[in-house]
């Protein structure tokens, strides 16, 4: 007998609304997006049918935490819990150290975009340090002068041994071993790489702020945050998660690849995904897992023509003009909202009739999609595309589409950007939810008080 | 009536009083008061402005770049102190005629001359200085000191100075605020149902869509049935409640609209008893906001991202002026509002309040449109006061009386108001919360006053750095929080919904239409 759960229970909620449920449209032929064959072994149509989700239904198992609210916390208990499900606790690690990456993105950007475009007169000589640590995690050149001054500024003591950490950075640099431990280890709230990541825990950043300088105006304390303190986090997810499944490090680094940080050495170690890892996730099958992690290496947009199994690859690649460097963002979201429409009709068939969770399983192979286009027009050097179809993937990401780690990269983006008040909201809708994360949240409040106060004026509307 | 029987009902009423037309129309929870920028005074205002005119830079809403579809070049002059533009040429007003330097140094004079009793001008007062025209498309505008990002300052709409037959005095109740003439990429034309726009094909503005009509959406459900009829395309706000059946239907796209919004109940510390700080406290302990949210918003105990959050202050959750060391009040506690009322003299008679042996009873208004967001809300508050002992009546004031009366400190005579205000990138509340004196305090509802206050806005105005910006914030956040000229509710994410015919729409933060020669209807 199958246990009654979750997601077999599940009336119309997260985009289902109140009202009755509308008749899914399924593309007329020749409007089709991928082949029978790809929609048929999509995660979403092959989870329509009951027997092969049952493994995801029972009450309290992770899975309802983790696809439908994006509860890392909850689904990593549940997935310690009385029934360890490693795969589970794999999956959540893994998505935890990509999220890290993201949220360290975030930090490096808004620190260089308030503590070096925007440097000001009355900022202390330690944002430096801070904007090296930022501009090394981009792999900026820069960052070799600046954490040269640091170290020269003999930064100690209340500061957290911030010269020492610079020329721990700097040692680093001559030979790059991978993670690299020796800074961390320096780093304040990171946690230790000399010891084991023990899985179902979560590690926040230490006592925050990190720092407390004075500005150089009125001696006012200015909080800061370490970004560096991130990577470690990120690290140390990746670590548990390998902990969890030794044996499946391709799949992590598959996961993994597309969200490295421009500092990260990538790896050719990658292997295919287990269903795990794949439910609920915005990859419609392993195969996209491959192709986003080629798209994002220096293989670039000669990812699509080499993963045609793909179905992310297959149903962006009308739509992307490699020659010309430009996607076509309209053509994209009208695939993606096709591909939607198969993947409901193709999950109804399966099922015998509609239930609950078609559409918001559907939904995430829509974002999927147009997150691949992003990415797309980012390989191609698109940026007007790429931020369009980032735009459009935000509206998406309600509901389970609301993934942390693609909302904090969307923050990082916009920090990028200086749109300090959007990546706020993406960073403060995470906060409390993800510990340690905070740290983001010093480098991206001093930006946008710099931005609010150098803006043309405004006032209170109603 | 069931739900579902409900919505029956009223797509019935929907598809009754709508009319259908190949023009693009959508609601507005209200019509714009005037469609002259200096004088915008609603969010709906800036919208339907920022379809009519170009404001001089502004910040692309997909990459946030700082562009400019009026100047074609511009360089730093007067060491740092001024700022030259060379207009670009094929511009031409929705009369036909060009856009010229002249044009720009109007604007900038009209914002600086005293004749014009605009609020948005006399925020600009304090950085610009002056303007001159060098030749037909050049102009220099000068600041009152040197300023970072002296392009990010210059955000003003430009104005046609052929409209005013140059005389920079502007007046809010001209036919211009009617009838404008813009450079954006459509023209508009107000009336007493709406506002409706049609394209102008300009050298830098080519709309894709012909026509536009604004309409005032009224019921929110029947908004929402209209919208999935088709008779109407979008719908700028839809409240939280039925957000669900946007994203339930096909047709329709639920989108974001950055704006940073929060709720509040202000009130009149000038009247009696009201002006007893323990009063206001005791309040404030009566409200039970989580109840509220749930019955109003729909927020369900312990949602998560919820698109509602408590709020302690005069800011969002997520912005760095808001002081998260001041805990929000998220349940009622009558016990404590029984110590305090005590405290201030009140005495308790039959469950009733009394005050100098008179029951308490207020008069509570709320802006009505608001209601179309968080409905019947002003029934809910007054509910939760009623069961804690105080009496109430409850009116919904027209926006237009709002604009004129609520925000200018004229409804004296009303005790509690319900409202909201907006905020995009700068989040200055000194216009709230200033004493009303020399130019001051121009949003001030209740014409509230506190030294303490004035002081800390004060400080705000002259702070040297950023972290004294934020420090003076932060203490005024603490001071209002235990001062209590407000309630504060909570701040509200809005979402637009459109439908899917509408293509290309993407949405400006703040502004809205900024990219609306990207938009196309496809009905």
């Amino acid at each position: 007998m199958l246990p009654i759960g979750g997601f077999a229970l599940l009336v119309g909620a997260c985009g289902g609304g109140q009202q009755a449920s509308v008749e899914p449209k399924t593309p007329a032929a020749g409007q089709a997006v991928l082949t029978g064959e790809l929609v048929s072994t999509s995660w979403p149509v092959r989870m329509a049918d009951d027997a092969q989700r049952a493994p995801y239904e029972p009450p309290g198992r992770g899975w309802m935490a983790l696809v439908m609210q994006r509860d890392y916390p909850q689904a990593l208990q549940q997935f310690m819990g009385e029934n360890p499900l490693p795969v589970g606790q794999q999956r959540v690690h893994g998505e935890l150290a990509i999220a890290y990456r993201q949220a360290a993105l975030l930090a490096a950007r808004a620190t260089i975009q308030v503590y070096d475009v925007a440097r000001r007169e009355e900022d202390p000589d330690q944002v430096d340090c801070l904007v090296g640590i930022s501009k090394l995690l981009l792999a900026d050149d820069q960052a070799s002068q600046l954490l040269d001054a640091c170290v020269a500024g003999q930064y100690g003591g209340e500061h957290g041994e911030l010269s020492l950490q610079a020329k721990a950075w700097r040692e680093w640099q001559a030979a790059r071993p991978w993670p690299p431990a020796e800074p961390l280890a320096l780093t304040p709230g990171s946690p230790s790489l000399a010891e084991p990541a023990q899985p179902g825990v979560l590690p926040d950043a230490g006592s925050l702020p990190h720092y407390r300088f004075k500005d150089k105006v009125e001696g006012l304390e200015i909080q800061a945050a370490n970004p560096a303190t991130l990577l470690g986090l990120a690290l140390f997810h990746e670590r548990a998660a390998l902990a969890t499944m030794p044996a499946g490090a391709g799949a992590l680094n598959a996961l993994l690849q597309p969200w490295r940080l421009p500092l990260e050495p990538g790896s050719a170690d990658l292997g295919p995904l287990e269903e795990g890892l794949l439910f609920g996730s915005t990859m419609l099958s392993s195969e996209d897992a491959s192709f986003l992690a080629a798209l994002a290496s220096d293989q670039g947009i000669d990812a699509i023509a080499a993963h045609p199994a793909s179905p992310l690859a297959i149903a962006i690649e009308p739509c992307v003009d490699a020659k010309k460097g430009a996607v076509d963002e309209a053509c994209a979201l009208e695939r993606a909202t096709r591909c939607f429409e198969q993947l409901r009709g193709a999950m109804e068939i399966t099922s015998g009739g509609e239930a609950g969770f078609h559409r918001p399983f559907a939904d995430l192979g829509r974002v999927g999609i147009v997150r691949a286009a992003a990415a797309a027009a980012q390989a191609v050097g698109d940026e007007r595309a790429m931020g369009l179809l980032r735009l459009n993937a935000a509206d998406f990401s309600t509901g389970p589409g609301a993934e942390p780690h693609y909302l904090l990269s969307l923050a990082a983006w916009d920090a990028g950007n200086r749109n300090s008040s959007r990546a706020g909201e993406f960073l403060h809708a995470q906060i409390g939810h993800l510990p340690g994360i905070e740290v983001a949240r010093f480098p991206l409040d001093a930006l946008h008080v710099r931005l609010s106060r150098e803006s043309a004026p405004g006032i209170p509307m109603h | 009536m069931g739900r579902s029987r409900h919505l029956l009902v009223a797509a019935g009423l929907a598809a009754a009083v709508m009319s259908t037309g190949a023009a693009l129309t959508y609601y507005e929870g209200a019509l714009p008061t005037t469609l002259n920028p200096l004088y915008a005074a609603k969010m709906v205002d800036y919208r339907a402005q920022e379809l009519v005119f170009d404001r001089l830079w502004y910040h692309s809403p997909i990459n946030n770049e700082l562009e400019s579809r009026l100047v074609e070049e511009w360089k730093m002059a007067e060491a740092g102190k001024a700022i030259k533009l060379t207009v670009k040429s094929g511009v031409k007003w929705h009369d036909g005629k060009p856009l010229t330097a002249d044009d720009i140094c109007f604007t900038v004079n009209a914002i600086l001359d005293g004749g014009t009793p605009s609020p948005i001008a006399e925020g600009y007062r304090d950085i610009l200085a002056g303007c001159s025209v060098d030749g037909r498309n050049v102009a220099m505008v000068r600041f009152t000191r040197v300023v970072h990002n002296p392009r990010e300052r210059l955000g003003f709409a430009v104005l046609p100075e052929h409209s005013f037959d140059g005389n920079t005095a502007i007046s809010p109740d001209l036919e211009f605020s009617a009838r404008p003439l813009g450079t954006g990429p459509m023209k508009g034309s107000r009336g007493t149902r709406g506002v409706t726009f049609h394209a102008y094909p300009n050298g830098h503005h080519a709309a894709q869509v012909g026509q536009m009509q604004l309409q005032e959406s009224g019921d929110p459900l029947l908004a929402i049935k209209a919208l999935i009829n088709n008779s109407v395309q979008g719908i700028i706000e839809v409240a939280p409640n039925f957000r669900a059946d946007v994203s339930a239907s096909d047709e329709l796209a639920l989108k974001s609209y950055d704006l940073r919004s929060w709720w509040f109940v202000a009130i009149n510390t000038k009247k009696t008893p009201l002006d007893d700080r323990r009063v206001r406290q005791a309040l404030n302990f009566m409200l039970d906001r989580t109840e509220l949210r749930e019955k109003s918003i729909g927020v369900k105990p312990g949602e998560r991202n919820s698109p509602c959050e408590f709020i302690s202050g005069p800011f969002v959750p997520s912005s760095p002026y808001y002081n998260r060391a001041v805990p929000a009040v998220e349940h009622s506690d009558i016990s404590q509002a029984e110590a305090l009322l005590k405290e201030a003299g009140m005495d308790q008679v039959g469950g009733r309040w009394n005050f100098r042996g008179q029951p308490v009873s207020f008069r509570m208004g709320m802006e009505k449109s608001l209601d179309n967001e968080a409905p019947d809300i002003l029934s809910y508050i007054s509910n939760q006061f009623e069961a804690a002992g105080i009496g109430s009546q409850v009116y919904k004031i027209p926006p237009d009386k709002w604009t004129t009366e609520a925000i200018t400190g004229h409804l004296t005579d009303y005790d509690l108001l319900v409202g909201k205000w907006s905020f995009g990138q700068v989040e200055d509340v000194n216009e709230l919360f200033y004493t009303r004196s020399r130019g001051k305090g121009t949003r001030n509802i209740f014409n509230y006053g506190n030294s303490d206050v004035d002081r800390l806005l004060a400080q705000y105005d002259a702070a040297k750095t950023d972290t004294a910006a934020r420090d003076a914030y932060h203490k005024l956040h603490r001071k209002l929080a235990e001062d209590l000229p407000y309630l504060f509710l909570w701040k509200l994410d809005t979402k637009s919904a459109w439908r899917t015919e509408v293509k290309g729409n993407t949405i400006a933060p703040y502004f809205y239409f900024t990219q609306f020669d990207s938009w196309k209807y496809d009905g």
